[in-house]
């Protein structure tokens, strides 16, 4: 298990300095989100499920967090995109309820099982269904949990683990912003 | 005559005491005291986080919970795998005599599931936590950021 951990951490850590794998995807409002569209621009990804209540909440309350400690208009500036893990459970309405509950400039991505394959492949994204254990919740995802952080040219400059705090996100975010 | 009116006002006064006390700290019982209970905004399911003091002699456990809020509320936990972290149901959480079991991100949580509203930051709400000792103990909750 450690060494499979080192594993999928040294393959994330390859993206850094390199040019981040572009998309397109569906934002909440039914309008297309493409990578390369958010050149200049710092864009922020966070792969999660909307159904999670532990590590994405307290990540994106963490991103959004960080953003209000760089200035009032970070969260304009700096985009801040959700991916959803959970494509048979979130829509363009859940995610949009969700991620606007962190900040309201905030960005949930959704797309089709063939759309989103390759960007899980291409980020490193692991996630896997927990069999339910008698939960009322039903089915819950065990799911990787990176911050990945792509300057104004598209570039994966900074990937961190989401115990990070707001203060050495924000710290991170700034190298890039300014 | 006297004696009686004396034991009486004297029951009294301790029963005004414990009342008083039991207003002045909501979320203590006999031994179990919790504090610091918090949540993160959340629209369908949420987490509340708080941290239980066990101050008597025996072990006590967390076995069940409820709330207003949610369809349903159970005990989990959140632990690593390979590759990322994972999430379980715990029936019971053991809290030994003596020590504080803190539930937060990446560890314990209470699950509220099928929430009945949004919880916004500021949002103030109530669970209830149930330990096989010490009963129904309820818990003030706040929903915040960071």
């Amino acid at each position: 298990m450690i060494a499979s951990i080192f594993a999928a951490a040294a393959a994330i850590s390859a993206l850094i300095n390199n040019a981040a794998p572009d998309f397109s995807l569906t934002d909440q409002s039914g309008h297309a989100f493409s990578l390369s569209d958010q050149r200049g621009h710092v864009t922020v990804l966070y792969f999660g499920y909307t159904h999670c209540p532990d590590i994405c909440p307290t990540t994106l309350a963490a991103i959004a967090s960080a953003l209000r400690q760089i200035g009032p208009n970070a969260d304009r500036d700096i985009k801040v995109a959700f991916i959803t893990d959970d494509p048979a459970r979130d829509t363009q309405k859940t995610l949009r309820d969700y991620v606007t509950l962190f900040d309201p400039h905030f960005v949930g991505l959704d797309g089709s099982s063939a759309a989103l394959a390759p960007i899980y492949k291409g980020y490193h994204v692991w996630f896997t269904r927990l069999p339910n254990q008698g939960s009322a919740a039903g089915y819950l995802l065990a799911h990787s949990s990176y911050i990945y952080m792509i300057d104004k040219t598209g570039v994966v400059r900074t990937i961190d683990d989401w115990h990070t705090p707001p203060a050495t996100i924000a710290a991170h975010l700034r190298k890039l912003y300014q | 005559m006297k004696r009686f009116a004396l034991r009486a006002v004297s029951m009294t006064l301790s029963a005004l005491v414990t009342l008083a006390l039991l207003a002045a700290a909501p979320s203590s019982s006999s031994a179990i005291v919790v504090s610091d209970a918090y949540s993160r905004p959340a629209n369908d399911m949420g987490a509340v986080f708080l941290a239980i003091i066990n101050n008597g002699r025996s072990d006590d456990a967390l076995d069940a919970a409820r709330s207003d809020v949610a369809d349903a509320t159970e005990v989990h936990e959140t632990y690593q795998v390979a590759g990322g972290d994972a999430m379980r149901h715990i029936p019971a959480l053991a809290i030994p005599a003596g020590r504080t079991v803190t539930l937060k991100s990446g560890g314990y949580h209470i699950m509220l599931i099928g929430l009945r509203r949004e919880l916004r930051v500021g949002d103030k709400f109530t669970i209830g936590l149930h330990f096989a000792h010490a009963g129904w103990v309820d818990v003030p909750v706040v929903v915040k950021s960071f």
